[in-house]
């Protein structure tokens, strides 16, 4: 019991010693939150149910209780951790205050827990006084419903334990400091760092390797939201306030919390009352936080240089790493000494860390571990798959969720995992030949090599382990091995979208042709499935030549309903208005060939006939735009000079444009159309040449020229 | 009692307290003396259990100091550079130590700080340096512990003021269990004062003793010995700290009562002879100067 008052009155003291800092915090988060949130509201004149206005403050609301939709609140918020920290606890860097404070017949543990728990209740009552006035705010205004209440409770649980956890991360590092401009700048290493660690892996992977890819987020920067103060500050606030709120995120707030709590505590405990005004506050840990704060500070230094200078050779990112980590010495061994005299005291640790970065900036740059060059042994290969960058514009696959199977490619028979893996192995050799993906997504279309295409590999490994590459692959090995893999139905049809299809949700069909429109078609449900078997039945028996190396004359579009798991999300965003307005998904790119005669029978029986060409006679006018490199390189200068004089032409600075209007010059430039869908293996064209076709029906529609 | 067990304490490479054994008894003033940057400060703030010593032990009362809040209760320490909180006045800071120390003497710090006309209403931070040293005082005074550690507390206070602390100490010392422990380079002040007194240097304790006894046996010697083998039958007797020779009189800092060291010259036929009392600012040059701290080295 007496303890137990002791404590309180520590507390009490504490606070009142500590009046401006509460004070402060008062009226940030009073300004930042109901005062915010009424100006706010006031904006609002009209929140009648069902209206927009109102359907998207309740989206916003729970926002405003953490800063997930007011930033300088979420700023403020970390803001005022930092502050009650250094200002509960620094105390330790003055030797007069710790000589009062440690003479106190107080046990530090006491101590610390009277001034932990003050500056927790300094943040704590305004703060959640502020969110009851912010939830006062919402009731008078209506929209407060029970849902609503909790999605803010949430909100408000976020901000707290957002706040928690920068609060004793900068509690540990004042607690490893001895001066309080060395603990603001630990409290920031603490903080960051771990974040920093976190991401520097995929960004070294993406900035040096040439056959890195991948589709959602790394694991080591998932992590991050788990392992770094950081992450879970920013991953709490932005969850919290959109109505989400995972609760192993919450624990990973908790945990950390407590972990940072112990480890400050057992420092305080041992904390030397004479390091006070010296750096550190634990001399031997010294060449350890340098080592630890200069390897990924250097790294990290040299990647932000190569994205704010523009550099894509990576030789610059080493130089500018090394450069970094002498730097980063220097001031870290200043900050220890405060004397110029001494920034080669330290050389041991200094040496490790240039060294350590030296090292992983070889293994990078050099590929000393085989990344880009890996190809599973077979015998570890559990199955195999291949995407080339034009399925892309080829595919449309009813699955929403991303990365879906489809979006890497469907495993291949296992018949056929050798010739896949031949193809990456191909690959590693072209990309040693210097011809990479990279280069296929560079503004400079010179630099994209002809005759290749950037194919991505799946390999599921034993053990359940994924690994992607991507390597530019030739277009002619990868058509061979496409046409052997098509060869093989099952294959075919997980390939294709239209055997994904669920036939029971297709709410209607469009046909869309090379003259562009597309047409909603009046079908039946047994007229669409009887269309959609046909195109299935032509999918099977058409050839792999045919798929590969023809051209589509037009595509069918199936109209399907948003998934459950959108609608739920929209339900629970309450935009209303999103729902009524059909909330239908299309799924484009079921590619017509000439060779599909049952599907072209059945849709000219439905009386919706292909146009497989243009018909002049149905075009007004055609307006060609030819970049500056096109005219220069003169390779239309035949065509050009065949037009009439009715053709009108006009020069911009990087372009020229020529209108014909008269049927013959229609017919020379259709004559030139590079038709109007890619193949299966088509990239697209990078050429900014095209023309604009302007039917006499009044639609106009561009095409790559 | 307050009892030092083979201390020691080490910043970085500076040995500040070098295995110190010795010990402070109860209901007299001691005195710590020593060299700048020999340890004063360090070894009370190891007894007041600011400074955990690297090892040995620090008993009071025969309980460890360090993080024992029951022991600390017992010692209030008194920095040489105090802190007050920010803004805080008299009142603030007698009510925290209020709270800190359940003996502390209300009306006693009322009614001194009336008698020392220090306002306790106007801020701290607002009063002179002595000022802030008498706060300090009054508030370690009233905190009603056993041991007051006093850490060069009595710098920069005017003779008044001092001479009214030590009446205070005297008082309290009759009144209560208390027991000063004052560090201080005033050796005149604390010669006045202490009833024991600690010699420190470079980190050790070169002696603990009773002042009265430290003068007993230490004294100054003043003769002219004609006969130069007596002279020198008289120097090898001695337990000489220190010598000077000016002319024919020799001037001896010895080791020993007076009165053996008087019969000890009586015995060579001097034709002059006298023992004199030392000065503790004497003792302190003397002891020091035999630990190799000698004024000579600045000199030259």
């Amino acid at each position: 019991m007496t303890l137990k008052i002791s404590c309180i009155k520590l507390i009490r003291e504490d606070i009142r010693h500590r009046g401006w800092a509460a004070a402060l915090s008062c009226i940030v988060l009073v300004l930042m939150m109901p005062v915010y949130t009424i100006l706010y509201l006031s904006t609002f004149s009209r929140l009648t149910p069902g209206s927009g206005e109102r359907a998207y403050l309740i989206s916003y609301f729970p926002g405003l209780f953490n800063g997930g939709n007011v930033p300088v609140l979420a700023a403020g918020i970390g803001a005022l951790a930092v502050l009650l920290a250094l200002t509960g606890f620094g105390y330790v860097h003055s030797r007069e205050k710790l000589d009062l404070y440690h003479s106190l017949p107080v046990k530090r543990t006491r101590l610390f827990a009277a001034v932990y728990l003050s500056g927790l209740l300094m943040f704590l009552v305004p703060y959640v006084i502020c969110s009851a006035l912010i939830m006062a705010a919402g009731a008078s205004r209506g929209i407060l419903s029970p849902e609503l209440a909790v999605s803010c409770a949430f909100a408000v649980l976020g901000g707290i334990l957002a706040w928690l956890v920068i609060y004793t991360s900068c509690v540990f590092a004042v607690m490893l400091t001895g001066r309080t401009a060395i603990g603001l700048f630990a409290s920031l290493v603490v903080i960051v760092l771990p974040f920093m660690m976190l991401f520097l892996l995929s960004s070294l992977q993406t900035a040096f390797f040439e056959s890195y890819y991948t589709v959602e987020t790394p694991l080591s920067q998932r992590l991050a939201d788990y392992l770094s103060p950081l992450g879970i500050f920013s991953a709490l606030i932005s969850q919290s306030s959109s109505g989400e709120f995972s609760i192993s995120l919450a624990a990973a707030a908790v945990i950390l919390t407590a972990v940072l709590t112990a480890a400050a505590l057992l420092l305080y405990r041992i904390y030397p009352s004479e390091a006070a005004g010296n750096t550190v506050a634990f001399p031997v840990i010294s060449p350890v936080v340098k080592v630890v704060i200069c390897i990924p500070g250097a790294l990290f230094a040299g990647l932000m240089a190569q994205t704010l200078i523009g550099i894509t050779d990576s030789s610059w990112i080493c130089l500018m790493s090394l450069i970094a980590a002498l730097v980063i010495c220097a001031i870290i061994e200043f900050l220890y000494t405060m004397d110029l005299r001494l920034l080669l005291k330290g050389w041991r640790s200094s040496l490790i860390s240039v060294g350590a970065v030296l090292a992983i900036l070889c293994i990078f740059r050099f590929d000393l571990l085989g990344y880009d060059t890996y190809l599973p042994d077979e015998d570890r290969l559990e199955g195999i798959s291949f995407y080339p960058d034009s399925f892309s514009s080829y595919f449309s696959y009813p699955d929403t969720e991303f990365p879906s199977e489809s979006s890497l490619g469907y495993y291949v028979p296992e018949e056929n995992m050798d010739l896949v893996r031949d193809l990456a192995r191909s690959g590693i050799q072209n990309l040693k030949e210097g011809i990479t993906p990279d280069q296929f997504y560079t503004p400079d279309e010179t630099d994209i090599p002809e005759g290749y295409l950037p194919v991505i590999f799946r390999y599921s490994l034993s053990g359940g382990r994924t690994v992607l590459r991507q390597y530019a692959a030739s277009q002619e090995e990868t058509a061979e091995t496409l046409e052997q893999l098509l060869e093989n139905e099952s294959y075919r049809k997980q390939l294709f979208p239209v055997f994904h299809i669920d036939r029971d949700k297709v709410v209607s069909l469009q046909l869309s042709d090379i003259c562009g429109q597309s047409t909603n078609m009046d079908l039946n449900k047994q007229q669409r499935d009887a269309l959609l078997d046909a195109y299935e039945n032509d999918v099977m028996k058409v050839s792999a030549d045919t798929l590969i190396n023809g051209k589509p004359i037009g595509e069918l579009i199936v109209d399907l309903p948003y998934p459950e798991s959108m609608t739920e999300t929209d339900a629970l965003t309450t935009d209303k208005s999103y729902s009524s307005a059909g909330n239908l998904i299309s799924l484009p790119m079921l590619y017509i060939y000439p060779e599909y005669a049952d599907t072209l029978a059945l849709l000219q029986e439905y009386g919706y006939p292909v146009h497989a060409e243009i018909d002049p006679a149905d075009v007004s006018s055609i307006t060609l735009s030819l970049s500056r490199t096109t005219i220069d390189s003169g390779s239309y200068d035949d065509m050009l000079q065949a037009l009439s004089s009715t053709a009108e032409r006009e020069d911009y600075d990087y372009s020229t444009d020529i209108t014909v209007t008269s049927e013959e010059d229609i017919i020379l430039m259709l004559d030139q159309l590079d038709g109007y869908y890619n193949g299966l293996l088509d990239l697209g064209s990078a050429s900014m040449d095209y023309v604009n076709i302007y039917y006499k029906d009044g639609n106009f529609y561009g095409y790559s020229f | 009692m307050i009892e030092l067990k083979n201390l020691d304490k080490t910043f970085r490479d500076i040995h500040a307290i070098d295995h110190i054994s010795g010990s402070i008894r109860e209901g007299m003033v001691f005195g710590m003396i020593g060299s700048n940057g020999a340890g004063k400060s360090t070894l009370l703030r190891m007894i007041s259990g600011i400074v955990r010593p690297d090892s040995g032990e620090i008993l009071a009362d025969g309980k460890a100091v360090y993080e024992n809040p029951e022991v600390k209760s017992q010692i209030c320490f008194l920095s040489d550079t105090p802190y007050y909180f920010p803004n805080a006045d008299i009142r603030q800071m007698r009510d925290y130590y209020m709270m800190i120390y359940p003996n502390f003497n209300q009306k006693l710090f009322d009614s001194l700080t009336g008698k020392f006309k220090l306002e306790p209403k106007r801020r701290i931070s607002s009063f002179s340096k002595g000022m802030k040293k008498q706060v300090s005082i009054l508030l370690g005074l009233c905190s009603g512990t056993k041991y007051l550690l006093c850490d060069e507390t009595f710098d920069g206070l005017d003779p008044v003021v001092r001479q009214a602390v030590k009446s205070l100490f005297a008082s309290e010392i009759m009144n209560r269990d208390f027991t000063p422990v004052i560090s201080s380079h005033n050796l005149r002040e604390l010669e006045d004062i202490c009833d024991s007194i600690g010699l420190l240097h470079q980190g050790k304790l070169l002696l603990t003793q009773d002042l009265d006894q430290i003068k007993c046996s230490i004294c100054k010697l003043q003769c002219v010995v004609p006969d130069p083998h007596r002279e020198q039958a008289l120097i090898r007797s001695l337990r000489i700290l220190r010598m000077e020779r000016t002319g024919s009189l020799l001037t001896l800092t010895v080791r020993g009562d007076r009165s053996q060291v008087l019969e000890l010259v009586q015995a060579q036929e001097p034709l002059f002879a006298e023992v004199l009392p030392l000065t503790l600012e004497e003792i302190f040059i003397s002891e020091t100067e035999v630990a190799g701290y000698d004024i000579k080295d600045f000199l030259h």
